[in-house]
């Protein structure tokens, strides 16, 4: 079945590798290798394998309840397969970027990058695949205990040190009560649903009539779930901690794949599972949502010295424009959220990809050490490298949003979506933020190119990873020039 | 004879649950969890009519993970734990929280339309080879991934308690 290529392949080669591994045939950097060359076949076949004007579902239930009939626990349709080449791509670059710090020499505390390191994330992904095509709450709910139980694992991957072991101890503990939520929420819902298939909850509750007190209390427990993944305040408590304490690739995984899971997760529920009706019930708690984690991201991000730190907050920001863009929903008739929203939040997602990623990778070779992490070893990194100062500068830039940089598209679409929607409030509020994110953006750009080094000696790039800096700084810049190649990904 | 026992059960799950929380003694506090996870199978055995999941629940919550939790206190020191004073912010603030959770629910319960338990509503519930069926049919797909989450986990105990004695090794 070609439908479940990607998640078959990522943990059939996971298990391969593990094998091998276990046994000494392979040795740590080829296992990174092959990781890659999966990766690549995955996204190969996920892209080829077609979409239908309808999704596809699969694992369907032959007794199903009248108007659910040949819906299953396993969806394929074109927002899955932008999902998932997402995902795919994040895993890649976050393997790319182990090799690479695994390459640099390593402190007297730090362990070094061992194959598990590699293999890891390919779980990761097969789980992030899955959640793109849940259609049921059994699926959602094991595959994403499968993200984050793996990400408790590479969180605390560096248990030696104690900032590592505080961001390990912090993300379990909040991530075991932000579990206990979405249970205890998706519990309510199917309880009185009397089914956990999305299909069988809309067609039970997408009537004119409210949402039953007790199913619309199960939605608010699930929102606040996926409200942690996506590191939204006031849930957004655990991030600093562990963006800082966790090993850098593993902060480019929780920052950019971990939160779009949330957001895959978030908008397959209200759109799939619940009608227009319930917008009632959630619009204004993701308003409230969207508005504090806005404010406060941006606000707080500007105090950090800590580079991780501060793209901590800064990704809370941004969670709340991305929050803007899917509160476009309570069309009458309409679905969940609008077209329009689902299409602003895959762009929003997709150049937070490019441009967080492009930073990360930066960080990575930047910072070997957490000494090295404060703003401060960056100053004058134009003079050690001009490459990676274009390509955090790029990145930097695009994150604020500045045209003609990738991220000014994803901002505009979610600008477009409040207007339209009419989130005048928020819309004021996020007009705000966005000049507050320049302020602390710019701030480290000025630092790079404007300020004496600490240390003047060059910083050696390798030719593979020169490239790849260069095809993303051509990207940062391409897909903001011409907005069309976005419709074309999320056709 | 239901609504007797559904009260015995209850108060018992009360009287347990609020003994975890006062005794200072970890050990005993993990024996009232066990027999407030005891009390919870017994209410869904008498009361809903599931026999196996009463089971599971023995078997898998007062059995294995009561097991797992008294090895953690073990390695801890349990006289420490006795000696440690008590915050009064955090009980003011945890009961205040867990009120508000209670008013929640029992505002919510009241406000809707009760659900039938499956026993009544003339579908049988129990049947273990019923369970079995739909975990190897309709639920393969989730099942399938549990059994890559429990890999994931075992990798992952393996990974995290072996990096230290390498460490101390070498």
């Amino acid at each position: 079945m070609p439908y479940l290529a990607p998640e078959i392949i990522l943990t059939a080669l996971a298990i391969v590798l593990l094998l091998l591994e276990a046994y000494g045939a392979i040795s740590a950097r080829s296992v990174g290798i092959w990781s890659l060359v999966g990766i690549a076949v995955a996204i190969v076949v996920t892209l080829f394998t077609e979409v239908g004007a309808e999704p596809m579902y699969f694992w369907t239930d032959p007794n199903a309840a009248e108007g659910t009939a040949g819906k299953g626990l396993y969806m394929w349709d074109a927002t899955a397969r932008f999902y998932k080449l997402f995902f795919l791509g994040t895993t890649g670059l976050v393997i790319w970027m182990s090799m690479e710090s695994a390459a640099q020499p390593v402190g007297p505390k730090t362990q070094p990058i061992r194959a598990e390191f590699y293999i890891l994330p390919l779980f990761v992904a097969a789980g992030m695949c899955l959640l793109a095509s849940a259609a049921d709450f059994m699926v959602l709910f094991v595959s994403l205990e499968l993200v984050t139980i793996t990400f408790y694992i590479l969180v605390a991957y560096q248990r030696e040190s104690a900032t590592a072991l505080e961001a390990g101890v912090k993300y379990l503990i909040l991530g075991g009560l932000a579990t206990a939520f979405l249970v205890m929420g998706i519990a309510y819902v199917a309880g009185f649903a009397g089914t956990t298939s999305f299909a069988g909850i809309i067609a039970k509750y997408n009537t004119p009539d409210h949402l039953p007190v007790a199913v619309a209390l199960g939605l608010l427990m699930i929102l606040v779930g996926f409200g942690f993944k996506i590191a939204s305040v006031p849930f957004h408590l655990w991030a600093p901690d562990v963006y800082q304490g966790a090993p850098t690739p593993i902060t480019a995984f929780l920052s950019v794949g971990s939160k779009a899971a949330g957001f895959i997760v978030l908008v397959r529920v209200l759109n799939e599972a619940f009608g227009p009706t319930a917008y009632a019930t959630w619009g204004p708690a993701l308003t409230a949502i969207a508005g504090c984690s806005l404010v406060l991201g941006n606000f707080a991000a500007m105090h950090q010295r800590n580079i991780k730190r501060m793209l901590a907050y800064s990704g809370v920001g941004h969670s709340g424009f991305i929050l803007m863009a899917v509160l476009s929903g309570g069309v009458p008739d309409g679905p969940g959220i609008a077209q329009a929203g689902m299409t602003a939040v895959a762009v929003y997602l997709a150049t937070y990809f490019l441009a967080s990623l492009t930073a990360f990778l930066v960080i990575t070779i930047v910072s070997p050490t957490p000494e090295e992490e404060s703003i401060r070893s960056y100053n004058g990194l134009w003079q050690r490298s001009p490459l990676l100062a274009a390509a955090l500068a790029a990145s930097l830039i695009s994150l604020a949003g500045i045209p003609p940089f990738a991220g000014f598209v994803g901002k505009l679409g979610a600008f477009v979506v409040a207007l339209q929607f009419h989130h005048y409030g928020l819309f004021f509020i996020a007009a705000i933020s966005a000049v507050a994110g320049l302020y602390y953006y710019l701030g480290v750009v000025k630092a790079m190119f404007w300020s004496e080094p600490l240390e003047v000696t060059p910083i050696q790039v390798s030719v593979p990873t020169q490239v790849l800096l260069t095809i993303l700084i051509f990207l940062l810049i391409a897909t903001g020039l011409c907005m069309e190649v976005f419709a074309w990904l999320v056709r | 004879m239901e609504p007797i026992l559904f009260w015995i059960f209850s108060l018992g799950m009360i009287v347990a649950g609020v003994s975890v929380i006062l005794n200072r003694n970890p050990v005993a506090a993990a024996l009232s969890l066990a027999v407030t996870i005891v009390f919870l199978a017994l209410m869904f055995g008498f009361c809903l009519g599931a026999w196996f999941l009463m089971v599971i629940q023995v078997a898998v919550y007062a059995g294995a993970v009561m097991v797992l939790f008294l090895f953690i206190i073990m390695l801890l020191d349990v006289k420490e734990e006795e000696t440690r004073t008590r915050s009064w912010s955090y009980a003011v603030m945890g009961s205040a929280l867990a009120l508000f959770m209670m008013c929640m629910v029992v505002l919510v319960l009241r406000a809707t339309e009760p659900v039938k338990a499956a026993a009544d509503a003339g579908v049988p519930v129990d049947d273990a080879q019923q369970i079995g069926t739909l975990l190897f049919t309709k639920y393969l797909l989730p099942f399938e991934i549990t059994s890559v989450l429990l890999l994931v986990a075992a990798i992952g105990v393996v990974l995290l308690s072996l990096t230290h004695k390498r460490e101390s090794s070498s």
